[in-house]
């Protein structure tokens, strides 16, 4: 054996992506069949010996195992096996020993089906459908479910923007709009708990505070932790300040916040990120795509980076700045920010308060390409 | 089934049993409270309390029945008003002012005589120390109202209340140190009592004049049903903290619900063992003038069986009754990461230091909520790994919780929604009527003394301590026998100490672990061999030592301790090191120190060769003498084995410290002493972090210097590291590196913490060794014991120093444990396995893999694992004819290839998995690196490249809604085999145009997986991933993946409760594309340990029955795949690597 896929050099061609090595792959299907079917009927012989039918008449039946006192080691000799082989201890009346029963995974209870019913019109023909519902802490996973028959009637492709458009009004549970797929649209007016727009799959998700609310949105907390979590493409924007993590593992999402707490765009590789106000620490630990924009007034968002892998630039190409004022605009639209507002009306100046977070590899693959 | 398998249980953990052990037991929770920041009491807080819990129900846990929950309380600023109208019914008693009477509700068997005993002997306490009884109230319940489940009932202990008056002329705060020592005394008297068949019901859930509990085995819901007091509305308190209880088990237990007295957890203590072990040694030199010498009679601090939360509980507790007050004391327990924050003040930064010169962080993931009625506050670990929202409104009012939403407030009314920060504190004082900011409560508390100045007069470093002396050059003599007799090799040189200098971190490998496990090799092995290092899953992250370097530190401060109790300057007057290896030069110093009053004791931890006894003897002189050397007033200890030669055997270095450490910890002087190895054994990471996990202060391996200076000499590191300074930094700096990783995956971030806290596992270590070296360490597979390690030893010396001199070797061994070599060490995948295969699998040749397995069983297995000591009990059964088993198309459907990303692996490879194991009706697996959706459409011949398994790791690659859509099965890999607690990188030079557009990046730049999923900090976490991946696609089942280790069927008993469908449970040899050798060494359990510990502990717990079972690691033949199901799992996995 080699011990070496870690170096691209494998040389069977398996663990290498070189061309030339790869061609030297021998493998068929057939091999793998044939092997395992060999390796099923060996099994099939020592059940026969020990007299078992089925693999799950055997399974848990370490009475049938016992140490071999034939192996003479100086080590070995003296191990003890007793507790691996000791049979498993019934505390509870009615114990089984293998899978005999589904999981409840409360699926029933979720606001979803409600959802999706709501939504015929648009899963069997694409119709635009606009719902609003209350939502409380304990509706989770809110318009996943829906995505999942988004997906299967639509494929991969999914559904137009804004074919489904879901108001809701309260405080969302945990994993809104978990891996939303494309062509939903979930308005939150209140706030969200932890894991936003996780996986986010094309979907859009917008999140304000109560029209009626008397505090500060930039100033107070509108989300919680890990948000746009391994997204990989859609949109979101909160009015307000999100907790630790944001956009981590991010790949494709373009998101617009109002501030967000330590270790943000963490191993993003892809994707926009605004924030329009101050950020943890630990910004960008390990960020190898996509580009953050930062708006800096006090300038203390430099100390609070990681720069590990990228570097800070002013920003400077219309295309960023043209890029950077249509997503603020939009956060400006959906949310009704003030900040944003703000920000838009005293363009030119703002614009000098803006860094770009450009990792290095990104921008060196980007400039070779041209 | 016969009845000596039969263990019935009424409360409480079963006892250690198999590979079941009940100290592996972990919890987490849903936690909140609501508070009138005025301090103003009304019953509209128990109301708002009571949706708050409610709505958290998600994030409680139920076992295997519905109703029957893991726990759920409240904690309230005592009730006056009720209570004086409850005692003037019940006892016709008047209480007294505030802070005269005390009220507590206690759990008490339910056995009338035994109750009876308890009470009196309670009854006699209280007026031993001279206070007042009252009485005893039968607490009202109902069980049947709130719908509380049998077998929560069938442990339920009668709950009743106790009524306490102080003695005339005490004020509060020392009626409420008597009380404290009430409660410590009939608690450790009755919970002891082995005359008693239900002394561990005995419980106080509180005993306080400021705060009460109520609690109990019950889910939030049932909580205010059940106790009718909370609905009385003369129920009035100004804060409610309450309590949602999520374990890994469904054992009854109603004294484990929390709140505990004065805080609520939610999170997991990583670095339990070594905080606890530290306490025990604490008490040893705690002193206070408040307690006098009723302070033995509280001891121990920490009672046996207590979980993590309710150990931080007793010694938050301990230190706030000593007269440290609430915030001070949570600042020191759960610090900052202070170390290497440059945005901190000096101030704060000069507390914490000054702090941990007293007491190491307790560290993990953790939300804390705690109060003593004064004050309600909460904090945040370093990392901010629990979430804790809030809202302030205009009514002053303040509702925090682990989530927003729990409680109804009009949006008008709001002031404020806020989070807590990493390692921020919130604070409400209600005396004065108001919320203080993280930054005024510390730079209060910082600002009290004058610790930055005490830190300039009293702390020691490096610097201070220039003895003149010469240190030891790196030329040493006779080094190759030297080399030889410490078990140097060439692989020791080649695959460890030059990369580790060169590369600057611990060496890379690939490929899986399949040599034979240290207890069956043939050859003499390091102790170190004998360990696996321990890491983080599902109940808390490992952390990212690279990218999240602000919170990691390898700061501390050693030697002796003063007392905890005090606040002096001298406490700080301690050695503070950056780094726990040493060079000469500082070892020398150190050695030669008189400064101050601080000296140092050599001893040597050589003995005699060829005496009678003398490892014996050694490993208790040096015992004695380091004991001695703390009566004698010296502040360090050296164990040196320096003296090594043809006449000196050297103890191992391991074994000499975890010796040395243990005495003293049971002689209750363990702080009162740094303690140095010497050592010319200890050289790579793994040997590190064992030395300081069992208990070394700082280590200087000066062997491992000399032979990298002898490889610089030879021209081995070309010309960098020219000096000896050069090369000592260069090797300090790829051992924190790698040290930090280590740490990292136990989600540990200090050494501090990490120092003593015992991460590892034993595999064939004997009883009396762990017992009196590393005493508490699991090791369920006993073999070696002193003897043979003694005879390890004397044969790893006789290659350095042979009888006669002709028999010296003129070269280092290669034993060919990484890369097999003939003659070397055992390897499950030789030329002759290997080429077997190959024939049998391209021709379908019966005899080539008849001959594949024949090696393969009886030769490659029986050398190298623990299935291979097993054989087939025939006797036990009759034969039947083959044709009436199963047939092999039945049984390959239950075979999954093992997980290996496209990325990883080249497509060809990929897709060639994917289609064989379609054609046969078995699953292949993705891996983490997402599918081409290509591949989701059926090819013209009928074969499918579409693979039934779809994973999702940390990384969440191609995780899209349509790639989840395209999955029977839904893999949560927690951790792989190979480097268990890790992250994974691929480089960029893999990352071709089509992995990009799989994976969403960009071709040519790298990607990293993270150490940890960041949507899994914590049990009910994964609860929530499980819940959102069902819902993502419902026609899947869904799958968690975990790696063997001690405690994982703990793991996934929690797992099963968090609804998962389907779990694997990794052996550690399993594969990798990159990996540090640390991890592929020395992480991780065999399956056979791993499959067999999960099958007993989900069946004591009546889970089994919820989940299938499937395993993987080296897995080859008919035999390998019987030996598994037998230890009880259900699918196997195939060995796809050829």
């Amino acid at each position: 054996m080699m011990r070496k896929c870690h170096l691209n050099t494998c040389p069977v061609g398996i663990a290498t992506q070189d061309p030339e090595l790869r061609a030297k792959f021998k493998g068929k299907p057939e091999h793998v069949v044939n092997y395992l079917f060999m390796v099923a009927e060996d099994l099939r012989g020592i059940m026969a010996e020990l007299g078992i039918r089925t693999v799950n008449e055997m399974i848990g039946r370490v009475d049938l195992l016992k140490t071999d006192e034939a192996i003479d080691h100086w080590k070995a000799d003296g191990l003890d096996l007793s507790n691996m082989l000791q049979p498993a201890k019934v505390v509870f009346e009615g114990t089984q020993f293998y899978k005999t029963m589904q999981q409840d995974h409360g699926l029933d209870m979720a606001l979803d089906n409600e959802l999706i019913r709501q939504s015929r019109l648009a899963l069997e023909t694409g119709d635009k459908v606009d719902i609003e519902t209350e939502i409380i802490n304990t509706n989770r996973v809110v318009g996943t479910m829906l995505s999942n028959e988004v997906a299967k009637r639509w494929k991969e492709a999914m559904l137009p923007e804004d074919t489904i458009n879901i108001k809701l009004n309260g405080s969302a549970g945990q994993s809104l709009g978990a891996w939303l797929a494309k062509g939903i649209t979930l308005t939150v007016e209140g706030d969200a708990n932890d894991y936003v727009g996780k996986g986010l799959s094309g979907g859009k998700i917008i999140v304000y505070p109560p029209k009626n609310s008397s505090f500060k949105a930039e100033e107070s907390v509108i989300a919680g932790n890990v948000n746009l979590y391994g997204a990989t493409a859609g949109e979101a924007y909160f009015r307000g300040i999100v907790a630790e993590r944001f956009a981590v593992r991010n790949s494709g999402a373009v998101a617009v916040v109002e501030g967000i707490g330590d270790h943000g765009c963490e191993y993003m590789t892809g994707g926009r990120v605004v924030i329009l106000g101050k950020t943890g620490r630990n910004f960008g630990a390990g960020m190898s795509g996509g580009i953050a924009y930062v708006w800096d007034p006090e300038n203390d968002f430099p100390k609070q980076c990681n720069t590990g892998t990228f570097e800070l630039e002013p920003l400077a190409s219309i295309d960023d700045i043209l890029e950077l004022k249509a997503m603020i605009k939009k956060h400006f639209l959906y949310t009704d920010s003030p900040v944003a507002k703000n920000i838009l009306d005293n363009w030119e100046q703002s614009l000098r308060h803006f860094a770009k977070v450009m990792p290095t590899d990104y921008k060196r693959v980007l400039d070779n390409a041209v | 089934m016969s009845n000596e398998n039969r263990i019935p249980l009424k409360f409480g953990y079963p006892k250690k049993t198999g590979l079941y052990d009940p100290s592996q037991e972990k919890d987490s929770c849903g936690v909140g409270f609501v508070a009138n920041i005025k301090g103003r009491p009304s019953h509209q807080i128990m109301l708002d309390a009571y949706h708050l819990n409610s709505r958290m129900d998600h994030r409680g846990g139920c076992g295997f029945e519905a109703n029957t929950g893991d726990g759920a309380g409240i904690l309230m600023a005592l009730p006056k008003s009720f209570f004086r109208k409850v005692a003037k019914t019940e006892f016709d008693a008047d209480l007294a002012d505030t802070g005269q009477f005390a009220v507590g509700n206690i759990f008490l068997p339910q056995v009338d005589e035994e109750r009876d005993i308890c009470r009196q002997t309670i009854n006699q306490i209280i007026a031993e120390e001279g206070q007042t009884f009252i009485g005893w109230r039968e607490v009202p319940t109902d069980a049947k109202g709130a719908n509380v489940g049998p077998a929560a009932l069938l442990a339920q202990p009668r709950i009743e209340q106790l009524f306490i008056a102080a003695d005339t002329g005490l004020d509060q705060e020392q009626f409420e140190r008597k009380l404290y020592v009430i409660r410590k005394r009939f608690t450790h008297r009755l919970r002891l009592d082995t005359s008693l068949t239900e002394a561990k019901q005995v419980y106080a859930c509180s005993l306080s004049t400021k705060v009460i509990v109520y609690k109990g085995m019950l889910t939030p819901g049932q909580l205010f049903p059940f106790y009718s007091d909370l609905t009385n509305p003369d129920f009035e308190t100004h804060m409610a903290m309450v309590h949602s209880r999520f374990s890994t088990n469904t054992f009854p237990s109603w004294d484990r619900a929390q709140p505990n007295r004065f805080m609520s957890h939610n999170g997991e203590i990583n670095t339990l063992r070594g905080n606890v072990n530290s306490m025990v040694a604490r008490q040893g030199k705690a002193k206070t003038d408040v307690f006098g010498d009723k302070l033995k009679t509280i001891f121990p601090i920490i009672d046996d069986d207590c979980s993590d939360s309710g150990s931080f509980d007793s010694v938050l507790e301990f230190m706030l009754m000593s007269g440290r007050s609430l915030p001070a004391s949570v600042m020191m327990m759960i610090p900052e990461a202070w170390q290497s924050d440059t945005n901190m003040g000096q101030a704060k930064k000069d507390f914490y230091e000054y702090h941990s010169a007293l007491m190491e962080p307790w560290d993990g993931p953790a939300s804390i909520v705690f109060s003593d009625g004064h004050y309600i506050g909460a904090v945040l670990d370093r990392n901010g790994l629990r979430p804790s929202r809030y809202y302030v409104t205009h009514d002053d009012k303040v509702i925090m919780a682990s989530e927003v939403g729990v409680v109804q407030v009009d949006p008008e009314n709001v002031k404020l929604k806020g989070r807590l920060q990493p390692g921020k504190m919130f604070l409400l004082d209600f005396a004065e009527g108001r919320l203080i900011p993280d930054e005024e409560v510390k730079t209060t508390i910082a600002s009290k003394k004058p610790y930055g100045q005490w830190l300039a007069e009293q702390k020691v470093t490096l610097g201070h301590l220039s003895s003149g002396s010469a240190a030891h050059s790196l030329d040493g003599e006779n080094i190759l026998q030297r080399m030889q007799s410490f078990g140097y090799t060439t692989e020791t040189m080649q695959f460890m100490l030059i990369p580790l200098l060169t590369e600057s971190r611990d060496p890379l490998g690939s490929m899986g672990n399949d040599s034979a496990l240290a207890c069956l090799s043939d050859k003499p092995r390091m102790i170190y061999d004998y360990f696996k290092q321990l890491f983080a899953q599902v109940t808390n992250p490992p952390i990212d030592s690279i990218r999240e370097e602000i919170v990691m530190s390898l700061r501390c401060f050693i030697g002796p301790e003063g007392n905890l109790l005090q606040t002096t300057p001298e406490q700080a007057h301690r050695l503070s090191l950056d780094h726990p290896i040493l060079s000469n030069q500082q070892l020398t110093d150190i050695r030669g120190m008189s400064y101050r009053g601080m000296k140092t004791k050599l001893i040597d931890s050589t003995f005699k060769n060829l005496e009678t006894n003398g490892f014996e003897n050694a490993l208790n002189r040096i015992c004695t003498e380091a004991e001695a050397a703390i009566d004698d007033g010296f502040a360090f200890v050296i164990l040196s084995d320096r003296l090594t030669s043809a006449s000196r055997v050297p103890l191992s270095a391991l074994l000499a410290c975890g010796a040395v450490h243990q005495h003293l910890i049971k002689a209750r002087k363990r702080t009162q002493i740094g303690l140095i190895i010497e050592t010319g054994e200890a050289r790579e990471v793994h040997h590190h972090c064992l030395l300081t996990g069992y208990g070394a202060d700082a280590i200087n391996p000066y062997l491992a210097f000399e032979a990298l200076w002898q490889a610089q000499q030879e021209g081995f590191l070309g010309a960098l590291f020219a000096d000896e300074d050069a090369l000592v930094t260069g090797y300090k700096k790829g051992v924190a590196k790698g040290m930090l990783k280590v740490m990292a995956k136990m989600g540990i971030s200090t050494l501090h913490s990490y120092k003593g806290a015992q991460i590892f596992e034993a595999v064939g270590l004997a009883d009396d060794v762990v017992t009196r070296c590393f005493t508490g360490t699991a090791s369920r597979v006993e073999g070696v014991n002193f003897d043979l390690l003694k005879q390890e030893t004397e044969r790893r010396h006789a290659l350095g120093f042979p009888k006669r001199d002709s028999d010296r070797i003129p070269v280092l061994a290669n034993p060919g444990d990484i890369h097999w070599r003939s003659g070397g060490e055992a390897h499950m995948w030789n030329p002759d396995t290997i080429a077997n295969l190959q024939v049998a699998a391209r021709t379908n040749s019966t005899e080539a893999y008849a001959a594949f397995a024949k090696h393969s069983n009886e030769n490659a297995t029986r050398r190298c694992t623990l299935r291979g000591l097993l054989q087939f009990n025939v006797s036990a059964t009759d034969a039947i004819p083959i044709s009436e088993v199963e047939p092999t198309s039945e049984i390959v459907k239950r075979f999954a290839t093992g997980a290996m990303s496209f990325g990883s692996i080249s497509e060809e490879s990929h897709e060639t998995l994917a289609i064989a194991m379609n054609r046969m009706g078995g699953k292949s697996n993705t891996g983490e690196g997402g599918e081409d959706s290509e591949r989701f459409n059926m090819l013209h011949n009928g074969d499918s490249k579409r693979s039934a398994i779809k994973q999702v790791a940390s990384g969440r690659f191609g995780v899209t809604a349509w790639y989840l859509t395209n999955a029977d099965e839904l893999q949560i890999k927690i951790a792989q085999g190979a480097k268990p607690g890790e992250g994974g990188e691929l480089p960029g030079g893999k990352v071709d145009e089509k992995i990009a557009r799989i994976r969403h990046s960009t071709p040519g730049v790298g990607l990293i997986s993270p150490p940890p999923h960041h949507d899994i900090y914590s049990i009910e976490d994964i609860a929530q991933l499980i819940h959102d991946l069902k819902n993502a696609n419902r026609k899947a089942r869904i799958s968690v993946k975990l790696v063997a280790e001690v405690g994982v069927g703990t793991i996934a008993a929690g797992v099963t409760k968090a609804k998962t469908d389907h779990l694997v449970i990794a052996g550690h040899d399993g594969g990798t594309g990159a990996s540090p050798l640390t991890s592929i060494k020395h992480a991780g359990l065999p399956w056979e340990l791993g499959v067999a510990e999960t099958h007993q502990t989900l069946v004591m717990n009546n889970l089994r029955s919820r989940v299938t079972l499937q395993t993987d690691g080296q897995l080859k033949t008919g035999r390998d795949i019987a030996i598994a199901a037998y230890s009880a799992q259900k699918n196997t996995d195939s060995p796809p690597r050829r």
